[in-house]
């Protein structure tokens, strides 16, 4: 009995659980949160390169 | 520009999501090895209370790891976010260990913990004790993979720098793999959540004790819980003693902060037992000091000297003037990548690169930065010292308190009397969450004693955050301090609940 309602219980937890990660993710941290970092904008960051010195 | 706010609560944000993250692992880490020796000793014995033990204690893991599993997932979701320009500039090497550990160790770890709960009726004992086995290598693999990848950030090994692509980049995955730091943090980590497991049942079964109930279930599991809690404690203190030597051959200037240590000493260096670090006066008042102790355990020898902090920034600032003419070949490099007298350069200086990219802190024209700029850039390179100072200091007392502890109830089992003194049952009681602080204070130790660096020496930190607002990281982190409360609050009453409940009211009476 105990560990059918531990079992309800956990499965709750882990259906919330999982909802609001969803959440956070969709609200502050999918691909539209993201900045695309690659070499150029990484040289432009690290090494000063206004986008004429890119190469 | 790089907004300092928005670093700062960058860091706030993802030092925040692995304290909570780091509630949970210890336990499991723990309990899954404890749930293996006391189904071995059902499988030899065969009597049922050790098959009620497992059980009970398997509920208990059962309940943390329901509500720790993916609570790491959030540090991940930060690297693209807030940590892009680190995952650009490392993710070819950090990445690697994250997935790997995705991958095999956690699929092995979830894969058996489900065969552990619905396997009893439908497996042989040896074979059910075989999955248990399994289970606890899983939950250890899981954390082996994400110390070697928090190893490599302490000491980055096996990578190069590629000025065209801007990125470090893997050279070897041997040395990655075994990088001593990786390997030293990984045993000494997983030692101190066998402490924290040993704690657990060793405190509820003093409950049970202190209560008048389940005598003989709590008796057995204080006896593993001791045992078992001793030797780790053990392990804790030795391969704390190892990681200090590791610390001292690659991170000299975290180990310097950490014992306040000015200016160098004459070998062998002593260690400051207790002490008031003074910052201004740069000297620590009313000290307690060991001879010799920090000079063997930072050299294992007598005559070799420990950096001092004013030692360390002086040769940093050649460091730092190393670093502008790395940066400075990288310039000609992008311009011309078959530049030879730049490419020399960059080979002569390539280990100086990160404490020349220091200097953004102070100027966009790093290859003319002047001298002041210089020092204040090797001054940036020490962490604040009374933070770090008085952590490891109640880390390690934790960690003796523990032997002592282990040792006391390891006595009163070998003499039967685990039952016949409130006073040390209500100590084992009020222990509880001991084991807790002294992981987070030895995990924030470690990051915090790594700064200003997210890469030791190869990138700092103040580089490493995207260009995003405060005003959005502050948002996500109520978000963050808001999931990770309530998933406590939740696990908290969940755990209290069945161990009020107890092994009858479970229903795992065997």
């Amino acid at each position: 009995m105990a560990a059918r309602r531990l079992r309800r219980e956990i499965i709750a937890a882990l259906a919330a659980k999982t909802l609001a990660l969803v959440f956070l993710y969709a609200l502050f941290f999918s691909p539209s949160h993201q900045p695309r970092i690659d070499g150029q904008s990484a040289a432009a960051h690290l090494a000063g390169e206004t986008p004429g010195d890119i190469r | 520009m790089i907004d300092p706010q928005a670093v700062d609560l960058s860091r706030l944000q993802f030092g925040l999501t692995a304290l909570y993250h780091f509630l949970f692992v210890p336990l499991t880490l723990g309990l899954s090895v404890l749930l293996a020796i006391m189904e071995s000793v059902y499988v030899m014995t065969g009597r049922a209370i050790w098959r009620a033990m497992t059980l009970y204690w398997g509920l208990l893991f059962g309940i943390n790891f329901a509500m720790g599993v993916a609570t790491g997932i959030t540090m991940e979701f930060q690297f693209g976010t807030n940590w892009a320009y680190y995952a650009h500039y490392v993710g070819d090497i950090f990445g690697a260990p994250l997935a790997i550990e995705g991958l095999m160790a956690f699929f092995l770890e979830a894969t058996f913990v489900g065969l552990f709960f619905f396997g009893w009726d439908r497996m042989s004992r040896v074979g059910h004790l075989t999955v248990t086995c399994l289970l606890a290598l899983g939950t250890n693999l899981s954390a082996l993979w994400i110390l070697i990848a928090n190893g490599w950030m302490q000491h980055p090994v096996g990578a190069s720098f590629n000025p065209q692509s801007m990125r470090m980049e893997l050279t070897s995955f041997y040395d990655v793999f075994f990088n001593p730091v990786a390997q030293d943090k990984f045993v000494h980590t997983v030692s101190a959540g066998y402490v924290t497991g040993s704690m657990f049942v060793l405190s509820v079964s003093a409950w049970f004790l202190l209560q008048g109930r389940n005598r003989e279930f709590a008796k057995r599991s204080m006896t593993v819980a001791a045992s078992f809690g001793l030797a780790s404690a053990l392990s804790v203190v030795v391969l704390g003693d190892e990681s200090g030597y590791t610390v001292s051959q690659n991170q000299k200037m975290k180990l310097a902060v950490i014992e306040a240590m000015w200016e160098t000493q004459t070998p062998p260096a002593s260690f400051t037992v207790f002490g008031f670090p003074d910052t201004q006066a740069r000297v620590t008042h009313l000290a307690l000091r060991v001879p010799w102790a920090t000079g063997l355990i930072a050299t294992r020898s007598l005559d070799q000297a420990v950096p001092g902090v004013d030692n360390l920034v002086a040769d940093n600032e050649k460091r730092v003037a190393g670093g502008i003419v790395a940066y400075g070949a990288i310039d000609k490099l992008r311009a011309n990548p078959k530049d030879a007298a730049a490419q020399a350069q960059l080979a002569a200086h390539a280990g100086d690169l990160g404490y020349g990219l220091l200097l953004k802190r102070y100027t966009d024209k790093v290859v003319d930065a002047t001298p002041a700029q210089i020092h204040q850039a090797a001054l940036d390179t020490v962490p604040d010292v009374l933070p770090l100072f008085w952590s490891f200091r109640f880390m390690v007392g934790l960690g003796f308190y523990f032997i002592a502890l282990f040792a006391l109830f390891f006595w009163l089992s070998a003499k039967r009397r685990l039952d016949s003194h409130p006073a040390y049952l209500r100590l084992a009681l009020w222990s509880l969450p001991l084991p807790w602080v002294a992981a987070e204070l030895g995990w924030f130790v470690a990051e915090y004693g790594r700064q200003p660096w997210t890469i030791d020496g190869v990138l700092p930190t103040y580089l490493s955050v995207s260009s995003i607002s405060a005003g959005s990281v502050i948002t996500s982190l109520a978000g963050f301090v808001l999931f990770y409360s309530t998933l406590a609050v939740v696990e908290i009453y969940l755990m209290v609940k069945y161990i009020r409940l107890g092994p009858e009211g479970s229903g795992v009476n065997g």
